[in-house]
């Protein structure tokens, strides 16, 4: 008898009927995503003149490496585009629970919640990472060879190199977290935009795990309340205690990298553990 | 078998009770019809049997195990059809091959016999389907998953005259003494031929649950114009040239059921009817 807490098989087969079910919607935004980046990445550079040399040109260089002029707009752009679009996806992890009848067919289908829930993630969690990489990847490449159509005199024109990518437009040899003036703020900036990514996809997921419907919105609508509340909170503690109070609990900069991940990495699992539950304890009203 | 012990449920804290104190014990091999008022609490009772709904308090058994644990054995072995279907935008034939993977006793070859049966041809798209179509698929399937327990929601709905005569075929042919069917409907005339057992519900309590055998056996269904019938009977409900009675069956002649009848015996004055079994 198959095990009813996990089942490689059973996972299987309802991971390919979730994704045979969805596969055009979910092809159509890939393309609508593969599409749009495609066009930023090849109409921009000459819209905005960044191959049109002025006189006395210079190559653009860092950390001694000669880099291409619209490398930091196009990792600024991806950077943007990956956080709002990885959030959209975490905000539609459930939702195959708008109806009720969607509800009824999800919730008597012969899976374990388990395995479901971890369709549902791999899906609209993971995927997104690995799509908008390849469609970044794949944009950055259309740019290259876009660029022999338009004339320009020896720009230093090349795709991206991953160390750029993850060194947030920053790109040096060895790429280590140590407090220098030039690289510190690297690890510090990594650890806070994928920190705050994997916590709000958790929140996402948990908001759209207790409302199935309009899941963005809703979730979008209480995280700027709370942010708001948060703000005065902290204005009031500054304007009550001064600001120079935080100093000595501020850590330095050489440890705000490990702070930040474990306080992100602890948070996300607990939101999605929750997010979890609630679907487990999902039934085919929706009571709030 | 399956079991509803004490089983109390409500849509809100503050509403009323919409099943208090429920008790029922459905076995293998029947065909169960349950009827009620409108707002009785059918549907929520076949949601509550399924596990998409968590009860206040009481469980339902199947085979001892609760259902509202919505185990992946007990949910390859129960089916709903509910009284609206809606499907995904996918085709008939990925339909069948997906949903029906998950099944482990699902059987193509039935598929493919009730959609002959019910007129369903080629591979339609499911999302495009009338009311009607969508049900007959869904019957299909459901009948093609062999499940030991299948719930159904108000089944004929809109079903055509031919799909109604197919439904209670598929219905007498698939039964066999491992199953247990649940029909829940108001269209009693649809179903009436091919019940075994009936069960007749109000929120709190099972007003009548009596094999048909039994009811025949107890009671005798007739129109009459006799008054001293009339004023004799258990029940009477006027009619066109008379009324439509319920007996008491002392000559041991089995008549067909007046499941309308029977109902309105139920609704109006069920410790009478209960007192004669």
């Amino acid at each position: 008898m198959e095990n009813n807490i996990f089942s490689p098989r059973r996972f299987g087969k309802y991971f390919q009927l979730q994704l045979s079910t969805n596969w055009k919607t979910l092809t159509i935004i890939i393309f609508c995503i593969l599409g749009g980046i495609i066009l930023y990445c090849t109409c921009l550079p000459y819209l905005s003149d960044i191959y049109v040399l002025p006189p006395n040109h210079k190559p653009r260089i860092i950390s001694g490496h000669e880099v291409d002029r619209f490398w930091n707009a196009e990792i600024h752009f991806f950077y943007f585009i990956f956080y709002v679009l990885a959030i959209i996806s975490a905000s539609l992890m459930f939702s195959s629970m708008k109806t009720k009848s969607q509800r009824i067919s999800t919730l008597t289908l012969p899976a374990s919640t388990l395995e479901k829930y971890l369709t549902y993630f791999i899906i609209y969690v993971i995927a997104i990472y690995v799509v908008l990489f390849i469609c970044m990847a794949i944009g950055d490449y259309a740019r290259v060879l876009s660029t022999k159509l338009y004339p320009h005199n020896d720009e230093f024109i090349k795709p991206i190199p991953f160390k750029y990518i993850f060194s947030l437009g920053y790109y040096y040899d060895n790429p280590s977290y140590h407090m220098d003036h030039e690289n510190y703020f690297v690890g510090y900036w990594f650890a806070i935009y994928f920190g705050s990514l994997i916590v709000t996809q958790g929140y996402m997921a948990l908001i759209s795990a207790i409302w199935p419907k309009n899941s963005f919105i809703k979730g979008t609508g209480i995280a700027m309340i709370f942010t708001f509340l948060m703000i005065i909170c902290v204005i009031s503690s500054f304007k009550l205690f001064g600001y120079m109070v935080y100093r000595d609990y501020f850590p330095q900069f050489t440890s705000l990298s490990v702070v930040v991940w474990s306080i992100t990495i602890i948070l996300s699992i607990v939101l999605f553990a929750v997010s979890y539950f609630r679907f487990k304890e999902n039934e085919v009203i929706d009571r709030w | 078998m399956l079991k509803i012990e004490n089983l109390n449920f409500r849509y809100s804290r503050k509403g009323k009770p919409t099943i208090s104190n429920f008790n029922l014990e459905l076995r293998e091999g029947g065909i169960y019809g349950l009827l009620g008022e409108n707002g009785a609490g059918k549907s929520t009772l076949l949601q509550l049997i399924m596990g998409l709904l968590t009860p206040e308090s009481g469980k339902v058994l199947f085979d001892s195990i609760n259902t509202r644990k919505r185990l992946p054995s007990i949910l390859a072995d129960m089916y709903i059809v509910p009284e609206e279907n809606d499907f995904p935008p996918i085709h008939l034939d990925t339909f069948t091959q997906r949903y029906g993977a998950l099944y482990p006793k699902f059987s193509l070859e039935d598929m493919n016999r009730h959609l002959s049966t019910f007129g369903i041809t080629g591979n339609p798209r499911l999302d495009r389907l009338s009311m009607g179509q969508k049900k007959k698929i869904a019957l299909s399937f459901a009948m093609a998953c062999n499940t030991t327990i299948l719930l159904m929601d108000e089944p004929t709905n809109g079903l055509d005259i031919p799909a109604k005569s197919a439904f209670r075929k598929y219905i007498v042919e698939s039964m066999d003494d491992k199953r247990i069917f649940l029909i829940s409907t108001h269209q009693v005339r649809d179903v009436s031929n091919i019940l075994d057992h009936i069960i007749i519900m109000d929120s709190s309590k099972v007003l009548l649950n009596q094999s048909v055998a039994e009811i025949q056996s107890t009671m005798k269904f007739t129109n009459t114009s006799n008054q001293r019938e009339i004023e004799n009977a258990l029940f009477a409900i006027p009619s066109l040239g008379g009324a439509t009675v319920i007996l008491q069956n002392l000559d041991n002649v089995d008549t067909e059921i007046n499941l309308e009848t029977l109902f309105s015996f139920a609704i109006q004055d069920p410790e009478k009817l209960n007192s004669l079994f």
